[in-house]
């Protein structure tokens, strides 16, 4: 079925006072609201979609201006690319590609009509070009603050680089998911830029200096927070099954199916209960963390980035897999050790650095763990240390060999 | 393959070798193990060789079937590492990679790209250029500028 076949379809459907006027006689069909596996398929689908759509974006735009300026452009190609999958989907009235592939439709409000131009460019805007903005303008903002405090101390300037790109990599790690979250994010952006118009033209100039340090320092516990909203929203997602994107709930567009009923859709309640558990935890955690300062100040040091000495990682005791406290005394054992890696009888594997569990060779020679090389064949079909062609079914345990 | 049990493996080794390869430092995050900072001495003879240079390790959950993601810190003009991200082009860590490497011998392999910079994939273009058309003085003296101003004043901070 082709795509506006399946929307003119559901209109037909879901327009109670279409039906009834020209054909009473006719039942008026309700859909069933989508069950949560079919809005998060469509959810994934669209993800890989989007990233096709931003990679080609990126290609177009590096043969044309060369990829210098792609390479510092990338976040805007993303954004690029993102409006554009979505703006000619959604903002167009179609469905996406994944919600097509799930037999999902959007409709808006309690009586299910289909969405409104307004709401869709609402929503379209909440998913893209929203986080995005309140990426920037707090990063630029984190960064502009931490630059005003290394004026007091010129040898922080690598904290300021340590800042910005860890923010980098904290933007990479973000799966769509989490940066359509980024609605507190954005509220706090906001409030920062807002703040920045009254300061300028008030004069409050030390004002904006002084948010602009505090911005800098808040904003790891921001990220913090934020991550717990995400997680708080995808509980309730997993309750609920309505909103499985934030910027969904912001717009008020919700999900019904219009494939053919089929049977039991699972539910994930027990994942919810489980992620409720989680933030339980976390917060637990965070209570006893603010009860006892000494803990708390340990915590705010770190999140001022105090720059890693050596010294820092002497201190740092280490709970190891058999739950054992370790610690410099480990140096004690270390001739024997020592001795056990060295030795050429030695039953260590490489990949793992433990001793072998199921000894397995390939037809190389080279011993692993059984679970370990197999896990890397998966991967990559060759010997992790000579880079020889493996197969899985010539790998062999060897069993009953001392060596 | 747990990343978390490897992790403590070579967490333990580093505790254990600490002093014997001075010109790697591998530092762990106090809090995160999958994040390491390691501090890297410039190889003798390169006009890198007075500096020390933080590299920042992210280890993702599926280490080590996926390389570690390692990043340049310290400002450095080098034809194979992003003078503004920092990212490092290594073959090791993006398709070569193996699961045989540690977060050590990483280290080592970047250090040893330093020693041997390759101007035939540059991420630094105009560092690239300046090896490619032979102006191996050119190459020189620019990055022992930058050396001496992003990465020798971290000296007494990380000797300490
Ligand atoms: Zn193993
Ligand atoms: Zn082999």
């Amino acid at each position: 079925m082709s795509r506006e076949e399946a929307s003119a379809d559901v209109e037909r459907g879901i327009t109670p006072s279409d039906t009834t006027s020209q054909r009473s006689e006719d039942v008026i069909v309700q859909f069933a609201a989508a069950a949560q596996p079919e809005m998060m398929r469509a959810a994934e689908k669209d993800e890989h979609y989007v990233g096709q759509v931003c990679e080609a974006c990126y290609d177009a735009f590096r043969h044309t201006f060369g990829t210098r300026l792609a390479v510092a452009y990338q976040n805007e190609m993303k954004l690029a690319g993102r409006v554009l999958y979505y703006l000619l989907t959604t903002g167009s009235g179609l469905q996406t590609l994944g919600e097509e592939y799930c037999d999902i439709v959007q409709v808006a409000g309690v009586p299910g009509l289909p969405a409104t131009p307004a709401r869709r460019t609402l929503l379209v805007f909440y998913q893209t070009v929203l986080p995005y903005l309140a990426e920037r303008l707090s990063s630029r903002a984190a960064a502009q603050g931490m630059a005003l405090g290394a004026e007091d101390e010129p040898n922080d300037m690598d904290i300021v680089s340590q800042i910005s790109s860890e923010e980098e990599s904290a933007d990479r790690e973000a799966s769509g998911s989490e940066r359509l979250a980024s609605s507190n994010l954005r509220r706090n952006a906001l409030e920062v830029n807002s703040r920045s118009r009254m300061s300028l033209t008030g004069g409050l100039r030390q004002a904006w200096m002084t948010a602009l340090r505090r911005w800098a320092m808040i904003l790891p516990s921001v990220r913090e927070a934020l991550m717990l909203f995400v997680r708080t929203h995808l509980m309730l997602f997993y309750f609920e099954g309505i909103y499985y994107h934030m910027g969904k709930r912001a717009a008020g567009i919700r999900y019904i199916f219009t494939g053919r009923p089929t049977q039991q859709r699972p539910r994930y309640h027990m994942l919810g209960l489980f992620l409720f558990i989680q933030l339980s935890f976390v917060c637990g955690d965070w209570l006893t963390r603010t009860v006892f300062p000494s803990i708390a100040s340990s915590m705010r040091s770190r999140a001022a980035y105090s720059s890693v000495s050596p010294a820092d990682s002497r201190g740092i005791a280490v709970i190891d897999e058999d739950g054992g406290k370790l610690d410099d005394k480990g140096t004690n054992r270390q001739s024997s050790r020592w001795a056990d890696a060295e030795a050429p009888g030695s039953s260590k594997c490489p990949l793992c650095l433990s001793a072998r569990q199921h000894p397995t060779a390939t037809p190389c020679g080279h011993v692993f763990c059984w679970n370990c090389v197999a896990e890397w064949c998966n991967e990559k079909p060759e010997c992790p240390l000579c880079r020889a062609p493996v197969t899985h079914p010539e790998l062999v345990c060897v069993y009953h060999a001392d060596f | 393959m747990a990343s978390r049990a490897r992790l403590f493996k070579e967490y333990k080794e580093v505790q254990r070798d600490r002093g014997q390869d001075s010109d790697i430092q591998l530092l762990c995050d106090e809090t995160n193990i999958y994040r390491w900072t390691a501090l890297i001495k410039g190889p003798t003879d390169t006009p890198y060789q007075e500096g020390v240079f933080q590299l920042a390790i992210n280890v993702p959950e599926q280490y080590p079937l996926v390389p570690p993601q390692v990043r340049f810190v310290t400002k450095i003009f080098h034809p194979n590492v992003h003078f503004k991200t920092g990212e490092i082009c290594l073959d090791i860590l993006k398709t070569a990679w193996s699961p045989a490497w540690t977060l050590q011998s990483v280290c080592r392999a970047v250090i040893a790209l330093l020693a041997h910079p390759e101007a035939d994939s540059p991420l630094n273009c105009d560092c690239g250029n300046l090896l490619r058309s032979g102006d191996n003085r050119g190459y020189q003296s620019m990055a022992l500028m930058y050396t001496r101003l992003a990465a020798v004043a971290s000296v007494p901070n990380s000797s300490a």
